[in-house]
């Protein structure tokens, strides 16, 4: 221990007892900015285009059913340009494969204003995969200026290709809006 | 007396000692009465010379190329040019610290300084407080020019939005013939593995704590040798160092070492089963950890979902066969691992996805790893794997992977998989 203490005192000494000198660069900040689109929303319902039920009841459509669904994305409080996109998916937690199948038919139209970004299947619509790379007009920027912009989201069952094997098959659709800082690089939570 | 015997007399030397005896005289003649008096000093003056550095400057603030805002993955740079204009050679210590702002992006921001195209440091801002990077020469009359580029980590997350932090920069410098830590920020400590056991180790582990309560830190210099410190929980705020030229020698052999707000330099860990439980702030930098490890590194466990571990750094270290080297299973944000060389076990990085996990993964070297590089709830990068794999784009060489898993962020760049 007599040791120890020894060091412990002679060390500083002898650290401090040469000339030394410091120089500073003072007063970086890094200020970090903010992303955030959870002000967004969808519709609570969806209207009917064509057919019956007043839902999207997948259960409850036929061939040639359209409902139609509004939704805003907002840039909230951001104060960063930003890249967003949408996404789709047929969900079934009970039976995953029967919303698999449903994908096979289930299509989907998103509007703004005038133009068509985007209408084909739900399933070209999913998140990212590994090694799947997907690139639709749902993808746009959103500078920091811009006002809200709102979409017409339209899912429905073609009139051909639905067969008797589809009858009953039930899932849920979910969508998203996904964001994402404006780097090279950045990815989606997806 | 006859003249005969006069004659005879030693004449010679008798005249001989009648000049000394003169001249003796004469001389103690004119030391008596000289009139003019002349003086020739040769004298010494001990002045003592300037040491001083310093700064000039490429720009004045830290900016992006193409003045993009400060987000994750983005290099804010600055030049920086140290001039020595002392009268002498001097080395210098690199040092930063947080001015104000949130410690949580001051905990993840990150530097890489460059000289000449060579890196001097690249690792955690905050880790530069400990003044671990000297530039061992600069002449009289030359100047470094150095290149600061700062970024937040890729895999950083949302909790820093709207946070900010100021950070200071600075050089400390000195004459060269000064000691190896002269601008360490606490008392340095050396010790032989002797020194370390028994009841040395409880009293100097005692000691540290006090030190460490008064948020003090310290620089303990280990010999060459064995240090048995398994199953301790070993006091914060010290940074453990192998002496000069001993690096790799100096064994620590770990078996369950609690370790937190510590740092490890040039040390080689032994052990089986589990080496090290990390808590926060924590940075191993060129060091080894044996072959005989199950997991060399593993989380501490926490309490409840809101306690998280910040700050883990492992860069320029070998890990030599454990079976997993680096388990991840707690919530823990502003991991690096950078420059590491992974040989022979299963994994090298096993990831909880479960957890919100942020984990920079770079310049690895992967080769030798027996199954997958990276491993985080199924998800597995490494040779063979084509689903998650790192890919140069249009815009970019660098090959890159940032995943988001379940809750992990993890980012991938320029580690070596075959």
């Amino acid at each position: 221990m007599i040791g120890v203490a020894v060091s412990l005192l002679g060390q500083p000494a002898t650290t401090y007892s040469w000339m030394w000198q410091e120089a500073k660069d003072t007063g970086h900040e890094f200020v970090i900015g903010l992303l955030d689109i959870t002000e967004s929303s969808f519709g609570s319902e969806w209207k009917v285009v064509k057919g019956g039920n007043q839902s999207i009841d997948l259960s409850k459509m036929i061939p040639g059913d359209e409902r139609l669904l509004e939704a805003t994305l907002s840039k909230g409080a951001s104060d960063l340009d930003f890249v967003y996109k949408i996404v789709a998916q047929m969900k079934n937690t009970n039976a995953p494969e029967v919303a698999q199948k449903l994908e096979e038919v289930l299509h989907i139209r998103i509007a703004s204003g005038k133009n068509i970004l985007y209408e084909g299947l739900v399933r070209d619509l999913h998140p990212q995969e590994p090694g799947v790379v997907r690139s639709n007009d749902t993808e746009n920027m959103f500078h920091a200026g811009d006002p809200n912009k709102k979409f017409l989201i339209t899912a429905y069952l073609p009139q051909e290709g639905v067969d008797h094997t589809f009858q009953a098959l039930q899932g849920e659709l979910e969508l998203r809006f996904l964001a994402k800082q404006v780097t090279q690089d950045a990815i989606y939570a997806e | 007396m006859k003249w005969e015997q006069v004659k005879n007399w030693p004449w010679k030397r008798i005249l001989i000692g009648t000049a000394v005896l003169s001249s003796i005289t004469a001389s103690t003649s004119f030391g008596t009465y000289a009139y003019f008096t002349s003086q020739v000093d040769d004298s010494t003056t001990f002045a003592a010379g300037t040491l001083e550095i310093s700064l000039g400057q490429s720009n004045l603030k830290f900016q992006a190329d193409s003045d993009q805002p400060f987000l994750p993955g983005v290099r804010f740079e600055k030049g920086l040019t140290v001039s020595n204009e002392s009268d002498v050679p001097v080395k210098y210590a690199l040092l930063a610290e947080k001015a104000s702002g949130d410690d949580i992006v001051y905990d993840q921001l990150v530097v890489e300084i460059q000289s000449d195209s060579s890196v001097l440091y690249h690792g955690r801002v905050s880790t530069l407080s400990q003044a671990n990077v000297i530039i061992p020469e600069l002449g009289k009359g030359e100047s470094d020019q150095l290149q600061f580029s700062v970024y937040l980590p890729e895999s950083t997350g949302n909790e820093v939005q709207q946070k900010s932090a100021e950070v200071n920069f600075g050089f400390l410098a000195t004459q060269q013939e000064n000691g190896e830590y002269f601008a360490q920020g606490g008392p340095v400590m050396t010790f032989r593995p002797e020194d370390l056991s028994g009841k040395q180790l409880m009293e100097t582990m005692k000691l540290a704590d006090k030190v460490s309560e008064e948020d003090a830190s310290m620089t303990f210099i280990l010999a060459e040798g064995t240090y048995d410190l398994g199953g301790l929980e070993l006091p914060e705020n010290i940074t453990w160092k192998a002496a000069p030229g001993q690096e790799g020698k100096v064994v620590i052999e770990a078996d369950e070492l609690q370790v937190s707000n510590a740092s490890f330099e040039g040390i080689r860990f032994e052990g089986n089963g589990t080496g090290l439980v990390i808590g926060s702030n924590i940075s191993f930098r060129a060091c080894t950890f044996g072959s005989g490890f199950e997991t060399a590194i593993q989380t501490a466990a926490v309490d409840g979902e809101s306690e998280t571990i910040e700050g883990l750094t492992i860069k320029g270290s070998t890990f030599e066969g454990a079976q997993t080297a680096i388990l991840l299973e707690q919530t823990i944000k502003a991991v690096l691992i950078a420059d590491n060389t992974f040989g022979g076990g299963e994994h090298a990085v096993v990831i909880a996805n479960d957890k919100e996990t942020q984990v920079q993964i770079v310049g690895n070297d992967f080769t030798k790893v027996n199954k997958h590089a990276v491993e985080s709830g199924g998800v597995r990068v490494g040779d063979g794997i084509d689903g998650f794999k790192e890919i140069a784009t249009e815009e970019s060489e660098t090959k890159k992977l940032a995943l988001h898993l379940h809750k992990a962020d993890l980012y991938l760049e320029n580690n070596k998989y075959e």
